[in-house]
């Protein structure tokens, strides 16, 4: 069973266990909303680490090719400690963005090294947690030439749910490094208008170009312009909401993005405990 | 953040304000000089609707600001660099603001070249409005530092009755300029009198003039008055070219935060009708209230220099701060804010011709978007459509959101982005999150039925009055009967007329050297000022009974609800 994709992920006993936490959500995701494409590598029972055997990986990219732009995939580890609901391990496992067919391999080897870092034991007894072997999969996923992209975070606010969105041209990683002041919208759930906007400015966007992925300057007039207009910053904390009540989940943090067909899900996570 | 704020202290004004104008005074920069002060902005929340906005603010935050920026403007070398910077930036925008019209005029300018001069007329305006915000803080706190040693100077001087005290410390707050309002009564006076002395054209000009005087028919008076500029320009190019400077000079002075009108030759005509039945009639008004005006000037600033005497000499330099920030700041503030909304309004006019956009849409942005709206109208529609509904833009020095206030682009320290909420749904779930928060606003529209403010000029003989309210908020209005109290924010020379006729005059805001006041003793009208919020909560026809001695307006009959429809 090591090449899995969403519809048999879902068939399984335990996924979270068996094809780990972030991947047992995306195959939950992909039966209500637009989620792009991916296949989980697994670990063989016992096993600590998804299978390097050659034709699977070959496999994963062959069934991602059509559905890719540009061929471009993103190579995300999918551990069973991670994204519970109690730690999040967030950003201990490597993630490869870009992939291309011939460099797979390679990615996925170096997503599922990071799995005995240092830095995950370091994580590990900073929160006291017990000092375990990580088991990890892999997701590849067919990238999305996103235009616009951010997160989503929802959560209870006194006696009402809000959620926050946060946007950036182009792919959201460059919020997740910092490098970028997103536009800020605040939600009133679940029916409520944009509370509040914060325009934020970018000079650096992250792109997927026919040349792979490419960190670009963005022109000064789009710098400082609102990123989504007031329907789409809606739809997307609409359908933050929705994945929060569908996976039964307190708060959910969305990773989402625009391309020019419209919003896809990349990603939720239960929202953890600070 | 800080949970020691006392969130009672918020303080609202409303006035007729669209955002593009009101905003250019959100300076989105941390200018050095707030740096070295230690203070940024204000926090302040301001909510457009219906074409005015009002303005929340916090003061003890202003007034913490004030005692800082008069501590630093006590250093003889700051205040010089203050002064320096007073000058070169006046000169700089009043510079910017005749480039704007003239490349507005020739027609000639591209889309882009509209844009960058929008550019540096905002970052002018931004230069000259870091010291433009500080007037009424300063003025605040040197009132306050002042209030005791000017109470002893005065009682070691005459110590009379408590009205020539008052007399004596409120002649310490006027300034020994010629102000705005005498000077343009002054200059109105010279129009009168040229008519009056074009010897051979007399009895013509009398008679195209004459109908102008005494009617109250709008409509009639503009059409005399464009004869009489017609007659002018042909017989009399003299008088003419005194018009045509007059109305060049104070073109700005009916400007607002909410619309910018020139002014015109004809309008220049029917301002000067408005003083009297008869040319004879409004030449001698106008000499008379410039003659008084210069009198009581000069016994203000005799008693001023008596005063100075008894001072020390840490309090004479607080008093000539005072002068300072609220005489030469405030006046120029007054002039350049009036003349760059004009100048906005002529370039947004401009380039709205350029887009699928209208003028009106393009005042519903914020400066820092105008380029990007600008180039890029569609990312704006859906905003622009909601804003014209309602908009709050709040802006905050702490993190009320969570959020931090200060943001590095390109290398310098902005003051990040205001939150915007936009519609009147958005609107009100923010000033409900905000209130809960912060306590504020609740009040700020509650009508009360006393409101306490400070009496700047009274008669002796007459420590009260009761009268009708009528709160102007558009000096232009036809709607104020004689000896009405005017209620307004505030007054600006366009307001004179008003002001002649009003038997009182009580404002939300300004101090000692506000333009209200000065006008109140220039021309001996009791008036209030600083009740903060009399023109919310007053409505026109209701009646009032004003305490001066006190300096309490009492609501004791409040509008019937006819009395409007019938103005």
């Amino acid at each position: 069973m090591p090449l899995l994709d969403g519809p048999r992920i879902r068939l399984l006993d335990r996924p979270s266990e068996r094809v780990g936490g972030k991947a047992a959500n995306l195959a939950r995701l992909q039966q209500h909303f637009r989620v792009p494409s991916f296949r989980v590598l697994v670990p063989e029972d016992g096993a600590v680490a998804a299978p390097m055997a050659p034709d699977e990986v070959a496999g994963a990219a062959d069934a991602l090719r059509a559905e890719a732009p540009g061929g471009y995939l993103a190579v995300r580890s999918s551990a069973d400690v991670e994204d519970g609901s109690k730690s999040s391990y967030a950003g201990l496992f490597e993630t490869r963005l870009g992939v291309t067919a011939i460099g797979l391999p390679e990615a996925v080897e170096q997503v599922v090294a990071s799995a005995g870092a240092t830095r995950v034991k370091e994580y590990q007894s900073a929160r006291g947690l017990p000092e375990q072997p990580v088991r990890i999969a892999v997701i590849v996923q067919a990238m999305v030439n996103a235009e616009r992209s951010g997160v989503c975070f929802t959560a209870w606010r006194g006696d009402r749910r809000e959620a926050i969105v946060e946007a950036v041209l182009g792919l959201g990683e460059v919020l997740v490094q910092g490098e970028a002041e997103p536009d800020r919208f605040v939600v009133t759930a679940p029916d409520g208008p944009v509370a509040v906007t914060r325009l934020g400015y970018q000079h650096v966007a992250l792109l997927l170009t026919p040349a792979g992925l490419a960190r670009r300057p963005v022109a000064p007039l789009d710098r400082h312009s609102p990123k989504l207009l007031i329907h789409e910053a809606l739809e997307v904390a609409r359908v933050s909401l929705e994945i929060e009540a569908r996976l039964a989940f307190a708060g959910t943090d969305v990773e989402w993005a625009y391309d020019s067909s419209g919003l896809y899900v990349l990603q939720a996570r239960p929202i953890t405990a600070v | 953040m800080n949970s020691d704020w006392n969130y009672a202290v918020w303080t609202p004004w409303t006035q007729p304000s669209l955002p593009l104008y009101l905003t250019l005074t959100l300076d989105p920069s941390f200018s050095p000089l707030r740096h070295q002060v230690g203070s940024p902005l204000f926090t302040s929340v301001i909510i457009f609707k219906g074409g005015d906005a009002t303005w929340v603010f916090r003061a003890d935050e202003a007034g913490a600001l004030g005692q800082r920026l008069l501590d630093f403007l006590h250093v003889p070398a700051h205040r010089s660099n203050f002064e320096d910077e007073l000058v070169a930036s006046i000169a700089q925008l009043e510079h910017l603001v005749q480039t704007v019209r003239q490349s507005c005029m020739d027609g000639s300018a591209s889309t882009k070249d509209l844009l960058e001069l929008f550019a540096s007329l905002r970052d002018g305006y931004y230069r000259f409005y870091v010291l433009g915000a500080f007037v009424e803080p300063v003025q605040i706190a040197a009132q306050a530092r002042l209030a005791s040693s000017l109470d002893h100077a005065a009682a070691a001087l005459t110590p009379t009755t408590d009205e020539e005290k008052r007399a004596l410390v409120s002649a310490a707050y006027s300034l020994t300029e010629e102000s705005f309002a005498t000077g343009i009564l002054r200059r109105l006076g010279e129009i009168a009198t040229a008519l009056q002395s074009t010897s051979e054209d007399r009895r013509r000009i009398h008679q195209a003039l004459a109908p102008l005087f005494g009617t109250t028919d709008h409509g009639s008076s503009t059409s005399i008055a464009d004869a009489a500029v017609a007659t002018l320009e042909r017989e009399s190019p003299d008088v003419h070219y005194l018009l045509r400077r007059y109305s060049e000079d104070f073109s700005w002075s009916r400007n607002n935060y909410a619309r910018c009108i020139e002014i015109s030759p004809t309008d220049v005509l029917r301002d000067l009708a408005s003083y009297g039945s008869t040319l004879e009639d409004a030449t001698t008004v106008l000499r008379r209230t410039v003659e008084e005006a210069t009198t009581n000037r000069r016994r203000d600033t005799a008693l001023r220099d008596r005063l100075l005497m008894n001072l020390n000499p840490h309090d004479a330099t607080t008093l000539s701060i005072h002068e300072l920030v609220g005489g030469r700041l405030s006046d120029a503030r007054k002039r350049l804010v009036m003349m760059t909304n004009g100048a906005v309004t002529q370039l947004v006019t401009r380039l709205a011709e350029r887009l699928p956009l209208a003028p009106q849409d393009l005042l519903y942005l914020l400066p820092q978007e105008v380029e990007t709206a600008c180039t890029r109208p569609e990312r704006y529609r859906d905003r622009l459509k909601l804003r014209q509904e309602c908009l709050l833009v709040y802006q905050a020095d702490f993190s009320v959101l969570d959020e931090q206030a200060m943001v590095w682009r390109d290398g310098f320290t902005f003051m990040a982005d205001p939150y915007i909420a936009e519609g009147d749904a958005a609107v009100n779930e923010t000033v409900g999150r905000l209130s809960q928060r912060l306590n504020i606003l609740s009040d700020a529209t509650d009508a009360k039925d006393e409101i306490s403010g400070v009496t700047v000029f009274h008669s002796p003989s007459q420590p009260r009055l009761v009268g009708r309210v009528t709160v102007v908020r558009d000096p232009s209005d036809k709607g104020f009967a004689d000896g009405d109290v005017l209620v307004a924010t505030s007054t600006t020379p366009d307001f004179m007329g008003v002001i002649q006729r009003a038997s009182a005059i009580v404002t939300d805001w300004g101090g000692q050297t506000s333009h209200a006041a000065i006008t109140a003793r220039e021309l001996g009208k009791p008036c209030i000022i600083g009740t903060n919020y009399a023109s919310s909560a007053l409505r026109t026809g209701d009646w009032v009974e004003l305490n001066f001695e006190a300096g309490l307006v009492t609501k004791v009959q409040a509008n019937i609800g006819r009395q409007d429809a019938a103005t």
